[in-house]
C-alpha cells in the first residue's frame, strides 16, 4: 500500500512541474490518498501469467511510412503562435545557469 | 596512470541516421538548415498530432544489428522517456527501453601492439533526437531553441563495460564509426554531432572483479577528447581512492579547453524518467523475409574487407587493416590496383606518399586532388620504367599540387628515364677516365665507391638514368 | 409543423439535397437558437459564425451545381478537443488560451468532406477529464432537461447542444464514457466506436490508448450517418484500423431480432445502480425478448476492478500527454524567475485542479518504485477485463447494460469527492478499457430525467451495435423533450 504524505506530494508536484501551496498540499495528501486507495484495488486481482495489455489492438504492428520529406518550411506560421520568438528561434527562459 | 589500477569503461554512442526524413514525421532530417525551418506539428509537440514510424530507420537498425552479429528483436517497442527540457517539445522522448531493436553483438578491435580484442555490445535502440538550445544569443536570461534536430532518428549503441584503456575506447569508436559509415547509416562526424559519445568510467585495483561506482562523462565531441577525458577521469578517481575517499555516482561534463571534468548532475538529481510503452505506436514486428532482404543489401564490412585484402592482394594484416578502415580509402585502393597493378607497390604508395600528402594538406581522402586513375598512371610509368621511383616522388608532389596527369608532367619536364645502354655506358666511361683513383680503389676491394659512381651518373643525367641499368653497367665496367 | 431545428440530421440532409431548404437557412436557424440559449446552457465555448455561414454558402453552391454530399449543409457542433485549422481550440483549458492550430483533425476534415458545416466549439471538461462538464475553464454547460443539473461529461457541451436543438449532431470523444454518459444524461444517442475506427490525429490527447472519437445525435440513424462521415483509416494515426468505411446508416432495420443473443452482465446490476434505471434496461430487454431475441446472463468478473484500472492507466498516459503544455512553443506562458519557475507557474495557472490531480496521479503510478505495483499491474488487469468480454461474447452477440448508475446529478453535487465522481463511469469504463464499440440510447425517463441503455458489441461490429440500438429506438417510444 502506498502512503502519500506531504513529501510525496512535493516530489510529485516537482516531477509534474506544478507549484502547489501549503494549503493545496494538505488537500492533495487527502485526495491523492483517496484515489490511490481506490486504485489499489488492482493489486487485489490475481494476475498470475497474465500479460500486460499495452494496446487493445492485438497482434498488430505499427505502420511504417516511406522515408520521404513531406513537410515544407512553415516556420513563420509556427513561430507566430509561440509566446516568444526572435531570429527564427523559440525564445525560452535560460536553461543553463 | 598507476600500474596497480585498471579502468572499466563502457561507452554509449548516439549515431544520427542519414535518413531523408525524421523518425516520426515527414520533416527533413538534413543537417545545417536555417533554425526551425525543418519542423512540423509532430516535431513541435503540438496538441493532438501523432508519430508514424520511418521504415528506413528500422531498416538501418536491422542492418547495424546484422553488421555486429547481434540479435534482431523480432518484436520491439517504443517507450516514452519523460523529462522536461525546452528543446524536448513533447516533454518526453520516444525511445526504446524494455524491448530494443538490437541486443548483443560485438565489435572487434585491433590495438597498437598488434593484439586483438572483442568488445561486446549490450544493445542498440532507436530513438528521436532533441532540438538544440543556444545560450549565448541575445539577452542573458534567455536561451534560443532550434528544433530542426528534434525528431531526427538516432541509434543509441551501448557497449558492455569491457574497455580497459583509453586506447581501447578510441579503437572501439573508430571501428564503430567505420562500420556505421560502411553501412551508410551515419556519417560519423563527431564535430558536427552526428556521432556523439558518453563514457561511463570507473577504476579498480588490478585483479579485482567488482565494479566500483561509475561516473558518466558527457560532452565528448571527438575521439581524442573521449580518450583524454577518460584518462583524466581515471586519474581523478584514483587520486580520490588513494586519499581514502569515495566516488559519487554522478554525471560530469568534459571541458576540453580546461582539460578537466566537472560535476553536471549528482545522483540525488538523477532523473526519474518514468518510462512506459508509447500508446501512440504499436509494436514493431520484423518478419524473417525483411531481414533476409536486408542481408542482400549488406555491404562488405571493414573486417571482411581486411580479410579479403590479405587474401586477394597478399597484404600484411597491418596494411590491410589500415586500408580497409575507411570505405573511401578501401575503394581508392581497389581502383588503384584495378585488377592488374602491383598490389604491394600500390599499398606502399598509398600508405606512404599519398597519405602523408593528404595529412599535410589536412584533407580527407574524399577531398583528394588526384584520382586513383591518376595515381595509377604514375604507378604505370614506374613499372614500365619510364621514370624511376625517385623521379616519381617529384612527379607525385606536383600532381598533388596541380591535379595534372603524371604523363603530362613527365613529358613537360623531360623526366623520361634514360634506358639507352649506349648513353649510360658513355657517361660511365667518361667518369672512369676522370677519376682513375676511384676505379683503382674499387678494384682493391673498396666496393663502397660504387655509391659514388651511381651518384655521379645520376647527377650527370639529372636523375633520369635507369638505376637498375646504371648498377648493372657499373658492376660490369668497374670489375673490368 | 416541426420547426427546422427540430428535424433529425437525416431529415435535414434530405431536405437540403432536395433543395427544400438551403444550408444558409438551416445554419442561420441553428445560430439563432444558439444565441438564444447559450447564456443558459453554455454549450458552445467558441462560436465560429463567419466560418459557418461561409461553409453553408459553399454547400449551397455545390448543391445548386448538383454536387450534394452525404451530409451537405448540415450544421454540427464540434467538441473543443478537435483541432480545426485557424479556429480557437482549447480543450476548455486556460493553458491553451488563444491556441489556433495550424492543422486540422482527420475526423473534422472527413466531416467537411462530407459537406458538414461547423457552428463552433462545444463545452467540455478540461482536457476531457471529468464526468460533469464542471472542470471546464469556461464554466459548466447545463442540462437542458433541468438547468440545475449537469449535462455530464466530458462531452457535456456537445450532448446539451444536440438535446437543445442547437445543432443536428455533434462530435464527442470518449475515453472512459465521455460520449455515452452525457448522451444518457441528455436523452440523446452517443456512440463510442471500436478503438481505431475514428482517427485520433488532431484530437487533443487525454489517454491515447483509450481515446476514441464518436458521434452524438438525436436518433440512431443520425448517429450512424455521422459515424460513416467521421470514420475511416488514417495513415497519420498509427493505431487507426485499416478497414473500409461502412455505410453504417444503411440497412439499420435489416437485423433479424429472432435469435439475437443478448447478454446481461450480472456484475452491472449492483448496489449503487438506481433501481429505476435497472428497470428501464430490463424493459428494453423484454421488448427484444418479445421479438424473439434470447437473453442470457453473462459474467464480467473483473468489472469491480475497472475503475481502479482506468484511474491508473488513463492518468499515466495523460501525465505524459500533458507534458507538452510547457509554455515554450504555443499557448499560455506565465513568465517566472527562471526556467523551472516558468514551467511551474505556466502549468499551475494553466491547468485546473482536476487536471493537476490526474497528472500527479499519473506521475505517481509511473515513478520508480510504484510502476510495477500500479502501472504494470493495471495493464494486466486490463487484459483480464478485455478477456472477460471475449469470454462473454462467445455466448452472446451484444451486451445490454445501463449507461450510468444514476440520471444527471445536480451541479456541485459530486465535486468534493473525486472517487465518488469517478464512480459515475463504472458502467462505461470496461468497454473503453477493452476498446469495444458501445452506444448509449435513451431508455426512458426516471423522475423526468433521461436514462440511457448501453449496448456493447464485439470489436469492429459497430454496425450491429447500431442496428440493435435502432431496433430498441423503434420499440422504446422515447420522446426527446421539445424546446420551450
Amino acid at each position: 500500500m502506498s502512503i502519500i504524505d506531504t513529501k510525496t506530494v512535493e516530489k510529485l508536484a516537482k516531477l509534474s512541474r506544478l507549484k502547489v501551496t501549503e494549503e493545496e498540499k494538505t488537500i492533495l495528501v487527502h485526495e491523492l490518498t483517496k484515489v490511490m486507495d481506490m486504485a489499489a484495488k488492482v493489486q487485489s486481482v490475481n494476475t498470475d501469467a497474465v500479460q500486460p495489455m499495452t494496446s487493445v489492438i492485438e497482434n498488430a504492428q505499427t505502420p511504417e511510412r516511406d522515408d520521404a520529406v513531406s513537410e515544407e518550411n512553415r516556420r513563420e506560421e509556427y513561430l507566430a503562435i509561440a509566446p516568444k520568438a526572435e531570429m527564427g528561434f523559440y525564445v525560452v527562459p535560460r536553461s543553463v545557469e | 596512470m598507476r600500474q596497480d589500477y585498471e579502468m572499466v569503461i563502457g561507452l554509449e554512442v548516439h549515431a544520427q541516421l542519414t535518413t531523408n526524413s525524421k523518425l516520426f514525421s515527414g520533416s527533413s532530417a538534413e543537417f545545417g538548415a536555417e533554425p526551425n525551418t525543418q519542423t512540423c506539428p509532430v516535431d513541435l509537440g503540438m496538441p493532438g498530432v501523432l508519430p508514424v514510424l520511418n521504415t528506413r530507420a528500422v531498416d538501418m537498425g536491422i542492418k547495424f544489428g546484422l553488421a555486429i552479429d547481434a540479435n534482431i528483436n523480432r518484436v520491439n517497442r517504443f517507450d516514452r522517456k519523460n523529462y522536461f527540457y525546452p528543446d524536448l517539445p513533447k516533454g518526453y522522448q520516444i525511445s526504446q527501453m524494455d524491448y530494443p531493436i538490437v541486443e548483443g553483438g560485438y565489435v572487434d578491435i585491433e590495438l597498437e601492439d598488434g593484439s586483438e580484442k572483442r568488445i561486446n555490445v549490450t544493445r542498440m535502440h532507436l530513438e528521436e533526437d532533441a532540438g538544440k538550445s543556444i545560450h549565448d544569443l541575445g539577452e542573458d536570461r534567455h536561451s534560443h531553441v532550434d528544433l530542426n534536430r528534434a525528431g531526427v532518428p538516432l541509434m543509441e549503441i551501448v557497449s558492455e563495460p569491457e574497455l580497459r584503456t583509453a586506447e581501447e575506447a578510441g579503437e572501439y569508436l573508430k571501428k564503430l564509426r567505420s562500420i556505421l559509415r560502411f553501412l551508410e547509416v551515419c556519417d560519423g562526424n563527431m564535430e558536427q554531432g552526428s556521432m556523439r559519445c558518453d563514457a561511463n568510467v570507473s577504476v579498480r585495483k588490478k585483479g579485482e572483479d567488482k565494479l566500483n561506482t561509475r561516473v558518466e562523462i558527457k560532452n565528448l565531441n571527438s575521439i581524442r577528447n573521449v580518450m583524454r577525458a577518460i584518462e583524466h577521469e581515471a586519474e581523478r578517481q584514483i587520486a580520490i581512492y588513494e586519499y581514502g575517499g569515495e566516488i559519487d555516482q554522478e554525471t560530469r561534463l568534459w571541458d576540453a579547453t580546461k582539460n578537466e571534468t566537472r560535476t553536471m548532475r549528482s545522483k540525488e538529481d538523477a532523473h526519474d524518467y518514468r518510462y512506459f510503452p508509447c500508446p501512440d505506436l504499436l509494436p514493431v514486428r520484423i518478419p524473417e523475409d525483411r531481414i533476409e532482404e536486408l542481408k542482400k543489401e549488406m555491404p562488405e564490412l571493414p573486417d571482411q574487407k581486411k580479410e579479403r585484402f590479405m587474401k586477394e592482394y597478399g597484404l600484411s594484416k597491418y596494411d590491410a587493416s589500415v586500408l580497409s578502415m575507411q570505405r573511401a580509402s578501401a575503394n581508392f585502393y581497389e581502383s588503384l590496383v584495378n585488377g592488374n597493378r602491383d598490389a604491394k607497390i600500390c599499398a606502399n604508395w598509398m600508405m606512404g606518399d599519398f597519405f602523408a600528402a593528404l595529412n599535410k594538406a589536412g584533407k580527407d581522402i574524399s577531398e583528394s586532388p588526384i584520382s586513383p586513375e591518376q595515381l595509377g598512371e604514375l604507378m604505370d610509368l614506374i613499372s614500365e620504367g619510364t621514370i624511376s621511383g625517385k623521379i616519381a616522388k617529384t612527379v607525385f608532389e606536383e600532381m598533388f599540387e596541380t591535379s595534372r596527369s603524371a604523363k603530362a608532367i613527365v613529358e613537360e619536364k623531360g623526366l623520361v628515364q634514360i634506358n639507352d645502354t649506349g648513353a649510360i655506358e658513355a657517361i660511365i666511361e667518361d667518369l672512369m677516365q676522370q677519376s682513375p683513383e676511384n676505379v683503382q680503389a674499387f678494384r682493391e676491394g673498396k666496393t663502397k665507391v660504387m655509391g659514388w659512381f651511381v651518384g655521379q651518373t645520376m647527377k650527370a643525367t639529372q636523375g633520369k638514368a635507369n638505376p637498375a641499368m646504371v648498377n648493372q653497367i657499373l658492376q660490369q665496367k668497374l670489375q673490368g | 409543423m416541426t420547426s427546422l431545428i427540430e428535424l433529425s440530421l437525416k431529415e435535414v440532409a434530405d431536405k437540403l439535397k432536395n433543395r427544400e431548404v438551403t444550408a444558409t437557412e438551416v445554419t442561420k436557424a441553428c445560430l439563432e437558437r444558439i444565441k438564444d440559449r447559450n447564456e443558459q446552457i453554455n454549450a458552445y465555448v467558441h462560436l465560429t459564425e463567419d466560418k459557418a455561414l461561409d461553409m453553408a454558402s459553399q454547400c449551397d453552391k455545390r448543391i445548386k451545381e448538383g454536387n450534394a454530399r452525404l451530409i451537405g449543409g448540415v450544421p454540427l457542433g464540434i467538441k473543443d478537443i478537435f483541432c480545426t485549422k485557424g479556429d480557437l481550440t482549447t480543450v476548455c483549458s486556460h493553458i491553451l488560451d488563444g491556441f489556433r492550430p495550424p492543422y486540422e483533425s482527420t475526423v473534422t476534415e472527413n466531416l467537411w468532406k462530407s459537406g458538414a458545416v461547423m457552428l463552433g466549439k462545444t463545452n467540455m471538461d478540461e482536457f476531457a477529464m471529468g464526468s460533469s462538464n464542471e472542470t471546464s475553464y469556461y464554466g459548466p454547460a447545463r442540462n437542458p432537461w433541468n438547468l440545475d443539473c449537469v449535462p455530464g461529461g466530458s462531452s457535456g457541451g456537445s450532448a446539451a447542444a444536440v438535446a437543445d436543438y442547437q445543432c443536428f449532431g455533434a462530435t464527442g470523444t470518449d475515453t472512459g464514457g465521455s460520449i455515452r454518459q452525457p448522451a444518457a444524461f441528455n436523452g440523446i444517442v452517443g456512440m463510442k466506436p471500436t478503438y481505431g475506427r475514428c482517427s485520433r490525429y488532431g484530437v487533443i490527447a487525454f489517454a491515447s490508448s483509450l481515446d476514441q472519437a464518436g458521434p452524438m445525435a438525436r436518433t440512431v440513424e443520425d448517429t450512424a450517418l455521422m459515424l460513416r462521415c467521421m470514420s475511416g483509416y488514417d495513415p497519420m494515426d498509427s493505431t487507426s484500423a485499416d478497414l473500409a468505411i461502412e455505410a453504417y446508416d444503411e440497412g439499420l432495420a435489416d437485423l433479424d431480432l429472432k435469435g439475437l443473443k443478448i447478454g446481461l452482465p450480472k456484475e452491472y446490476f449492483m448496489e449503487g445502480l438506481d433501481p429505476q434505471i435497472a428497470d428501464l434496461v430490463k424493459q428494453a430487454v423484454k421488448r427484444f425478448e418479445e421479438q424473439g431475441a434470447e437473453v442470457k446472463e453473462v459474467s464480467l468478473p473483473h468489472t469491480d476492478a475497472a475503475v481502479a484500472t482506468y484511474y491508473v492507466v488513463a492518468p499515466a498516459e495523460a501525465a505524459a500527454n500533458l507534458s507538452r503544455y510547457d509554455g515554450m512553443r504555443y499557448g499560455l506562458r506565465v513568465e517566472g524567475e527562471n526556467l523551472m519557475d516558468t514551467y511551474e507557474r505556466t502549468r499551475s495557472e494553466g491547468f485546473g485542479w482536476e487536471v493537476k490531480r490526474r497528472i500527479m496521479i499519473g506521475n505517481y503510478v509511473l515513478s520508480s518504485g510504484y510502476y510495477d505495483a500500479y502501472y504494470t499491474k493495471a495493464q494486466k488487469v486490463r487484459s483480464l477485463i478485455s478477456q472477460d468480454f471475449k469470454n462473454a461474447f462467445e455466448d452472446v452477440d451484444v451486451i445490454f447494460a445501463p449507461t450510468t448508475p444514476t440520471t444527471a446529478f445536480k451541479l456541485g453535487e459530486n465535486s468534493d469527492d473525486p472517487v465518488q465522481m469517478y464512480m459515475n463511469d463504472v458502467f462505461t469504463l470496461p468497454a473503453s478499457l477493452a476498446g469495444l464499440p458501445a452506444i448509449s440510447v435513451p431508455a426512458g425517463l426516471v423522475e423526468g430525467m433521461p436514462a440511457g441503455l448501453q449496448i456493447i458489441g464485439k470489436a469492429f461490429e459497430d454496425k450491429k451495435v447500431l442496428q440493435v440500438a435502432y431496433a430498441h429506438e423503434q420499440m422504446c417510444g422515447f420522446e426527446l423533450k421539445k424546446p420551450e
